[in-house]
């Protein structure tokens, strides 16, 4: 029997609990497991074909790529909360990459391993296109690290102006407003550029 | 410098008007592209990057829905009752979550001190049906002492709010509907079940249209005792069963004509307001008729509905499908063309919506066929309706899936020791293996022989990536897990008459999946449960349509024949690559080719 631990003060920034849990306290890392599990496994519904969510099931994959990177969490420099996410969902994909390889080279007999060397498309892929998501992806890596995350955090996770403003550490929900508006700007038209 | 100045200042206006879109684009609304881009020609290319980024907001936002409240009134096990949704004698319904499935489901629990069992038997007769127009049960328990079962969560009214709320059904609608609740009930009727209680009030029109039987709660086994409790709503009771006669087939059949008589002129045939008064009324042959109340109908409808009403059980349609054929009969072939393309959408729509992993997704390329001894035995000629429906049912002896636990699998893995298919063409049958040729026509079976009990898969792909199961399916003698020590053909027999799969629609390749296991593939059993079998294309219509409607289908989305092309969604692949992590699985792909047309 363990007494529960005192939850983290919704003021605490996960950058700040980050911090925290970097000098050995337990209850910061649980926070930030707690505060950011339900984030990315909404996202992962979206961003993870489901080719993959059959292979792990989507939840653990979530899990062990968080647990993975608390763990790591010495190895990386996190300013912001949207740089962490940022990382986290560079992990998980790269997580599912590893599973789909995994899986071709157990392919039955009979199977084509052209059909394998796919991993079908996501969701986001199925409503765009899997060209488009290349042009996206690349475009993203072009913008600035800031405006990267902060477009992460609204299209992709789907977080709230307040909950990017804290992320980002801007001072309200309408700088975060700006600061996403000008970054989607910015990459719709190196999209554009880019595929000219 | 007034060049240059201007230039700044159509950038600058530029600029604005980029990043105006893209406020909009953050906030997730709506964006008039057609106007913005009338305004600033310059930013078209811009704004249709803008535009995309647009609709993978939307669709990260759709798949992240719903977003469930975690104050959960009490938990049921693992579910979370979130909030009532109905409350019987006998049972209560709960809008619920559940965490394993990541969605909202319908927890029907039964009453304090209810029997725990009746609610299981219920739940396990239910779970061999897995079929678009029926409700799909998710699994049964016992948890914390009380029984319950959850089942797909249905949003949408009931077609008697319906009527209620925007009176009389068309004949048109009407039929619409009737068809697709006489595939329910031959699912239904399939799987050994009666529905019981057929009547406006158990039939949503969920958002979107599709059209769902639910409350199976009266539902009984054929031949069960119970079958002349008289449990449904007693308007649309058949009279025998009034009478205390045991329930059968033609019994939901009549139900289902008094739903549809009821939907055009908002009354029963039979009315009543006592239970011996309605026995008097049928007793005396007292009662509306329909050309009377809606004289206005066009006639072969009437006669359709009326046929159904028909007093005496050996009178009315024989099953479903010959009740399906009537109302698809009494169509125009625009009209029938026109419920055909509507009900592709819809279910088009509906599998989009709720089905995170299209495993069962689309046409089915191979229908089931009886044997030409059936059409020998004097039946109309053409396939029978209900046998061609059943591939989107299936059943089995098992308990519902979710409750299957895929016991640790012994460590040699098991394997069919004959699994050849057989292919019938002009009365003449040999085996075929992968590139063997086939065209549109042939029969296919498949011959399996297990040195030991196994729970058989059988998938089929074609080269559009159109996905379905071909087995186990409802109403054969041969269910999972297949026995041992003899050569089977699948998919069996229905009645002692042979079924076979047979090739209905052109494509290049045919690919075939077969999976086998001790147990239950609990991956495969679960989302074939929890997903009913998508049918984008109507199978059974293709028999009825004839040439002339088939060619104003082909336009019709998936109803076209698929193109010679490279595209291959890959989906069977997805299945085996899934499962070939599996230990104690034994899986078999086969191709066939199409003969070069």
């Amino acid at each position: 029997m363990t007494t529960p631990e005192p939850p983290a003060s919704p003021m605490e920034t996960t950058a700040i609990l980050l911090d925290r849990w970097k000098s050995g306290d337990e209850r910061a890392r649980e926070a930030v497991f707690q505060r950011t599990l339900p984030i990315l496994q909404r996202w992962a519904h979206g961003r993870i074909p489901p080719h993959a969510r059959n292979l792990a099931d989507t939840e653990d994959l979530v899990q062990v790529t968080l647990l993975r990177a608390l763990n790591l969490l010495h190895e990386f420099d996190c300013r912001r909360e949207g740089a962490f996410l940022a990382y986290l969902r560079r992990g998980i994909l790269n997580a599912v990459r590893d599973q789909i390889r995994r899986a071709a080279v157990r392919r039955p007999a009979g199977i084509e391993p052209e059909a394998l060397a796919s991993a079908g498309p996501s969701p986001l892929e199925q409503v765009v296109g899997r060209d488009v998501m290349e042009s996206y992806e690349a475009a993203l890596a072009r913008l600035p690290e800031e405006q990267q995350e902060a477009v992460l955090m609204r299209l992709e996770f789907g977080m709230d102006w307040p909950a990017i403003a804290a992320a980002l550490g801007r001072p309200s929900p309408n700088a975060a407003r700006m600061l996403v508006s000008r970054a989607l700007a910015r990459l719709a038209e190196d999209m554009h550029e880019h595929r000219r | 410098m007034n060049t240059d100045a201007d230039a700044a200042n159509d950038s600058a206006a530029q600029d604005e008007r980029l990043l105006e879109a893209a406020a909009s684009v953050a906030e997730g609304g709506r964006v008039d592209w057609a106007s913005r881009t009338a305004d600033a020609p310059e930013l078209s290319g811009a704004f249709a990057e803008l535009q995309t980024l647009a609709r993978m907001g939307e669709a990260m936002r759709a798949h992240q829905e719903p977003v469930v409240p975690r104050t959960a009134a009490f938990h049921w096990g693992d579910l979370e009752a979130i909030e009532p949704l109905g409350q019987g004698a006998s049972a209560e319904v709960w809008r619920a979550w559940d965490p394993s499935l990541e969605r909202e489901v319908a927890l029907k629990l039964a009453a304090t001190g209810g029997a725990p069992t009746r609610s299981l038997e219920e739940a396990r007769r239910l779970a061999k049906l897995r079929h678009s127009n029926v409700v799909a049960v998710l699994g049964a328990d016992v948890r914390d002492g009380r029984a319950g079962i959850w089942m797909e969560l249905v949003e949408g009214r009931t077609l008697e709010q319906s009527l209620v709320e925007q009176g009389h059904f068309g004949a048109h609608e009407a039929t619409g509907i009737g068809l697709e609740l006489c595939r329910a009930l031959a699912a239904v009727h399939g799987a050994g079940l009666l529905h019981g209680d057929v009547s406006p009030r158990n039939v949503m029109r969920e958002r979107g249209g599709r059209i769902v039987l639910m409350d199976l709660g009266s539902s009984v086994s054929m031949g069960d005792d119970a079958v002349a409790i008289v449990t449904g709503t007693p308007l649309v009771i058949a009279p025998e069963v009034l009478a205390g006669a045991a329930a059968d087939p033609t019994s939901d059949l009549y139900s289902l004509g008094c739903l549809l008589f009821r939907l055009v002129t908002g009354r029963f045939p039979v009315e009543a307001t006592t239970i011996a008064a309605l026995r008097e009324a049928h007793a005396s042959r007292s009662r509306n008729h329909l050309r009377l109340l809606r004289p206005d109908l066009p006639g072969p409808f009437v006669q359709v509905i009326e046929h159904a009403l028909d007093p005496d059980p050996k009178a009315r349609p024989a099953d479903a499908a010959a009740f399906e054929r009537a109302l698809a009969r009494s169509l125009t072939p625009e009209a029938l063309a026109a419920q055909v393309a509507k009900a592709v959408e819809v279910r088009r729509a509906w599998s989009r919506t709720l089905r995170p992993v299209a495993l069962v997704s689309a046409a089915a390329l191979l229908t089931l066929l009886v044997t030409s001894q059936w059409l020998g035995r004097g039946e109309q000629r053409g396939t029978p309706l209900a046998e061609q429906a059943t591939p989107e049912t299936t059943s089995e002896a098992a308990p519902p899936p979710v409750q299957v636990q895929v016991a640790t699998p012994p460590p040699a893995a098991p394997s069919l020791d004959v699994a050849a298919f057989v292919r019938t063409r002009d009365g003449a049958s040999e085996r075929v293996v992968s590139g063997s040729l086939v065209r549109v026509g042939d029969e296919l079976s498949l011959d399996v022989r297990a040195g030991e009990p196994l729970h058989v898969y059988v998938l089929n792909e074609d080269d559009a990536g159109a996905v379905f199961a071909l087995f186990p399916v409802a109403g054969t003698d041969v269910a999972n897990p297949v026995p041992a020590g003899r050569t089977l053909a699948l998919p069996g027999a229905r009645a002692g008459v042979p079924m076979h799969w047979q090739v209905s629609s052109p494509a290049r390749r045919e690919r075939f999946l077969i999976v086998a296991a001790r147990q239950p593939i609990a991956v495969l059993e679960a989302r074939l449960a929890a997903i009913p079998a998508a049918r984008e294309e109507e199978p059974l219509a293709y028999a009825e349509l004839g040439a002339p409607v088939l060619e104003q289908l082909r336009g019709v989305g998936r109803l076209k024949p698929a193109a010679a092309s490279k595209r291959n969604s890959g989906a069977l692949d997805r299945v085996s690559d899934a499962l070939a992590g599996e230990s104690g699985i034994w899986i078999r792909a086969v191709e066939l080719v199409h003969e070069a047309r």
